[in-house]
């Protein structure tokens, strides 16, 4: 049956408005208080006294009432979200109840008419209530003597995006209404469409990096589209830009949607099911299933957490969370638990379409963790590796992007051939993250751990270092780190040579040399041996005390690598004192502190008994195995030479000295393939093993061209 | 005149209204009678336009009811449950009626709380169970309605309030032309009051007619022969139901009153009386007739 057209002419009934805002005072009353509490009042408390303390606008004082204001405006917005939800509930209240439904729905007014003058009326109330609070709080500003422009178009802004996140959430709300039976149902539904889609989003895409080796979740769960499956997300991640007026326009549109299609659904609701959790049946049916996907899908993952990554505990958990969730919402839908079980049948068939869904999603039945594309169908990439990435990351040209596809081949046939196990975190491979766009613009994100051993990877090392852009933003990163010196920033800052020091100074003298002895940011340059690093953390300005956190983002040109070549540069940090200890002075690096020989022995990873040997590490480990070798060959493990304690000691230290200096993270280092150390440790302390567990650690040392230790050249056989 | 055609309504599966049809006159006053669940307070919704018929319709001088703002501007529905704004007085609630019928007479509204003695600015939540009915009926006329729907609107008063609230409503019947509907399951506070009536039992309305029509055209006849008489020859009288111990014969004949002692004194009774039905009993005896136990339909 169609929806018949609506009689009445009127979308607001004058009449209708005036009496339900009369009654609606109370409303009013709240929306002032809200505001008032969350405005006027924590103005007074922050800006009270504030010409007192601050006597002079200057940078200071900006800086100062830009920050209280923020965090005030940050407590509206949290409240404004709260109040648009309960207001969303109040305007719709009267179609919630059976009894006020029937009284409402007999009065000769349409439902159009009955919905718009209702959401009028109630935005009136609200309007009054912030109005009235505006006024006080722009007085107060004045009166505070703190109405400058920059307080004030923070101020008149965040109200702004305050109203716009009211809209929203408040159409959101209305939307959900539409179609609930009550208003916890409501307020539980404005929450579902506020979160399920990033929720769902974020579950599936965790699930499908849960198992995969190659797929890219970064991409996605880092990725920009993702603010907008939520205003949450938005508002944390915008909430101080700068006002964008797309998005603005765009969420303004949303709202005016929502609350024309809370409508059109309120036209075709049954008043007759009233108080029925979700008004319509087909519809709630769906939300259940749509529900049960997510807790499913996240009660795999909670128990899979929870349950030391156990395939069979997470099985468990997919079952767990579809049989409870199918209890409890059968139990919401139909207000009575004696229904949990009602539509088995249901239950069966959504366990089996989400086993189809986990073997093709997470347990990649089809394989297709390992597509990579061939270079004609990519139309360009992005890539970015480990310690050193570009800002743009964009690569169109086809010998790059052939470099990258070749590479993470020949590391994926390795991989499946056993020849090399590159890990995470060693020096003798770097992560390559990619996105393979191909000619439609789909991306295809991929994350690579590759060996500097595999094939193509220094043909793709020199195209990647060699590329003008990276000379351009180190010049770039340069002339900003100069610029700071010479604007009276000081820098927070720590050095790595032979150990971590933190530091807070002028950072100029250090970057004219720096600058001076490092030349161009290419290949050569970065393939070199590096001795340190200087790692540049903040800016502040001694006379305020004012720290400005600012551009952490790029790893590479913020931790500023010191060659072996720079030898001024190496001499000028090396005469540093070791200045503050409070700040970064932590200690790094593999360091013998103790040496000590256990009474037992026992068979290491290779079947070989070495003896045992105390080694500290922050926490008390154990040395029980040394192997030094080749990679290349089909072993996972390399050839192991039996040691004594004497020697084993021996062999750390000078594997401790080594690593400090030219082990430092860098993925363009070449490294002498020859050669590779490998240290197996296991923890001494019983109280350690039980609290962290059982089970060995191990450390690969490679080591630059030309900087094998002859000790350990001796022991290759 | 509205007109209800083959009106049908499910909850969910559940089957509430049946192809229901009835024909309700203007200025009359129509008791719908049925037991509980019969479909009395649905139809009336689907009368007052709150809810949408599965079928059929319900036409108004030929106009739909439904979602229809200027029909229903004529229509007060007074619901067995009545709801109350929150914390609202009778005068709120006037004000509330006031800003949506447009007919709303403050006289009126003014004149029936003298009648009920209703205080105008004291919460409607303190109000016992049968002020508040009398509140509801009085805000429902004080809109001035062509039609006034009423679910159960007697349940609840006493004896003197019902009275009176029959008698406003005749009053209004006859004064503006006013169209009560009452819905009940009691027979018996109908009688006195309506004109038409029709029976509503499991979905769909059994019979409806004009109450006096109906008393004038079936009579219990008492009669004692001194003769032996027949059953076949009481029955020839057109007999609903009959009676019979010894020499006299208790039948329910079919006939106005003069028909029917036309024809009984054609049988030569020693004595024989004529005894108008109640409501009640010719119910009893229509549902008889239909095949129905009446009290399994109406108690």
């Amino acid at each position: 049956m169609t929806t018949p057209k609506l009689s009445s002419e009127k979308l607001v009934d004058f009449s209708l408005f005036k009496n339900l805002t009369r009654r609606r005072a109370a409303h009013v009353l709240l929306a002032f208080l809200m505001n008032f509490f969350t405005l006027s009042v924590p103005i007074i408390m922050s800006f009270g006294e504030f010409r007192e303390r601050y006597p002079i606008v200057d940078d200071i004082f900006i800086r100062r009432a830009i920050n209280d204001m923020e965090g005030i405006m940050v407590l509206n917005l949290v409240f404004t979200f709260a109040f648009a939800i309960y207001l969303g509930v109040i305007t719709l209240g009267y179609m919630m109840k059976r009894r006020s439904a029937h009284f409402y729905h007999a009065l000769p007014q349409g439902r159009e008419t009955l919905y718009l003058t209702s959401i009028t009326s109630a935005l009136l109330c609200a309007a009054l209530g912030a109005l009235v609070n505006l006024a006080i709080a722009t007085v107060e500003l004045f009166v505070f003597d703190v109405a400058v422009p920059e307080v004030m178009t923070l101020f008149f802004t965040c109200l702004f995006k305050n109203f716009v996140y009211f809209i929203t959430t408040y159409a959101i709300t209305l939307f959900a209404g539409s179609f609930s039976g009550n208003g916890t149902v409501q307020v539980l539904m404005a929450l579902v469409i506020m979160l399920y889609p990033i929720a769902t989003y974020y579950g599936a895409i965790l699930l499908r990096g849960m198992f995969a080796i190659y797929f890219n979740p970064s991409y996605f769960l880092e990725n920009e589209i993702v603010e907008w499956f939520s205003p949450f997300v938005y508002v944390f991640i915008n909430y101080f830009e700068e006002i964008r007026i797309l998005p603005t326009v765009i969420a303004l549109l949303v709202a005016v949607a929502l609350t024309l299609g809370g409508n059109e659904i309120y036209r075709r609701r049954a008043i007759e099911n009233s108080e029925r959790p979700i008004v319509f049946k087909k519809l709630g049916s769906v939300l259940k299933y749509m529900l049960m996907f997510t807790v499913t899908l996240f009660a795999g993952i909670f128990f899979y957490a929870i349950s030391n990554e156990g395939i069979p505990n997470m099985i468990f958990g997919f079952v767990c969370g579809a049989v409870l969730s199918f209890m409890l919402f059968n139990t919401i839908l139909e207000k009575t638990p004696k229904a949990m079980f009602k539509g088995v049948k249901g239950l069966a068939i959504f366990l089996a379409v989400f086993t189809v869904f986990a073997l093709v999603f997470c347990f990649d039945v089809f394989n297709m963790d390992e597509y990579i594309p061939s270079e004609k169908q990519i139309s360009f990439a992005e890539a970015s590796i480990s310690s050193i990435e570009y800002d743009n990351k964009r690569f169109d040209d086809p010998e790059m992007i052939k470099a990258l596809v070749t590479m993470l081949k020949n590391q994926q046939k390795n991989n499946k051939d056993n020849v090399v196990i590159p890990y995470y975190g060693n020096r003798a491979s770097f992560r390559v993250e990619v996105t393979f766009y191909n000619k439609l613009g789909l991306p295809i994100p991929l994350v690579y751990e590759v060996s500097k051993y595999t094939e193509g990877t220094d043909e793709f090392l020199k195209l990647y270092a060699n590329d003008s852009r990276m000379n351009d933003e180190f010049t770039e990163r340069v002339a900003y780190l100069k610029k700071m010196c010479d604007s009276g920033y000081n820098a927070s800052y720590s050095i790595r040579l032979d150990e971590y020091k933190g530091y807070e100074g002028s950072i100029k003298e250090f970057l004219d040399l720096y600058v001076s002895e490092f030349g161009v940011a290419n290949y050569d340059r970065l393939s070199k041996p590096i001795m340190g690093l200087v790692s540049v953390y903040d800016f502040y300005r001694a006379e305020d005390g004012y720290t400005d956190w600012r551009n952490t983002k790029h790893s590479f040109f913020n931790e500023l690598p010191v060659f072996e070549d720079m030898t001024k540069t190496v001499e000028f940090i090396k005469s540093l004192p070791y200045e503050n200890e409070q700040l970064n002075a932590v200690k790094y690096g593999y360091e013998v502190m103790e040496v000590t020989v256990a009474e037992t022995q026992s068979p290491d990873e290779v079947g070989v008994p070495v003896p045992k040997l105390g080694y500290l590490y922050d926490t008390r480990e154990l040395v029980n195995g040394i192997n030094a070798g080749k990679y290349g060959s089909n072993l996972n493990y390399y050839p192991s030479v039996e040691l004594d304690a004497q020697q084993i000691k021996k062999l750390l230290e000078i594997v401790q000295t080594y690593s400090t200096n030219y082990s430092v993270w860098n993925s363009f280092t070449e490294i002498d393939k020859t050669c590779a150390f490998r240290a197996y440790y296991d923890y001494i302390d019983k109280e350690m093993e039980e609290k962290y567990g059982d089970g060995y650690n191990s450390e690969t040392y490679v080591f630059p061209i030309g900087k094998v230790p002859p000790e350990i050249k001796a022991l290759l056989k | 005149m509205i007109n209800i055609n083959g009106v049908s309504k499910y909850y969910d599966t559940v089957k509430s209204l049946d192809n229901v049809t009835a024909e309700i006159k203007g200025g009359s006053i129509f008791g719908l009678v049925g037991s509980n669940g019969s479909g009395k307070s649905t139809l009336l919704r689907i009368m007052c336009g709150i809810f949408r018929a599965d079928g059929g319709e319900v036409l108004y001088d030929g106009e739909n009811v439904y979602e229809n703002v200027k029909l229903k501007d004529r229509i007060v529905y007074l619901s067995d449950d009545q709801f109350f704004l929150p914390s609202s007085t009778l005068m709120d609630m006037a004000n509330m009626y006031a800003a949506v019928y447009s007919s709303f007479s403050w006289e009126t509204y003014e004149k029936l709380v003298a009648l009920f003695g209703l205080p105008k600015k004291r919460k409607i939540s303190t109000f016992s169970k049968g002020m508040q009915k009398q509140s509801a009926i009085l805000l429902g006329l004080s809109a001035k309605p062509k039609y006034l729907l009423c679910d159960e609107t007697f349940d609840g008063l006493d004896p003197v309030m019902r009275q009176l609230v029959k008698r406003i409503l005749a009053d209004e019947v006859a004064e503006s032309g006013l169209t009560p509907i009452i819905a009940s399951h009691n027979l018996r506070e109908l009688e006195d009051i309506c004109d038409h009536i029709g029976l509503l039992h499991k979905g769909g309305i059994l019979f409806e007619s004009e109450i006096d029509t109906l008393k004038e055209n079936i009579h219990t006849v008492q009669a004692v022969f001194s003769r032996e008489i027949s059953a076949e020859e009481i029955a020839k009288l057109g007999t609903v139901s009959i009676k019979q111990r010894s020499s006299m014969v208790t039948a329910v004949v079919r006939g106005t009153r003069e028909e029917v002692a036309a024809k009984i004194e054609a049988l030569n009774p020693e004595f024989y009386e004529i005894i108008p039905l109640t409501l009640e009993e010719i119910f009893i005896s229509e549902m008889e007739e239909r095949g129905y136990d009446y009290t399994k339909v109406v108690f």
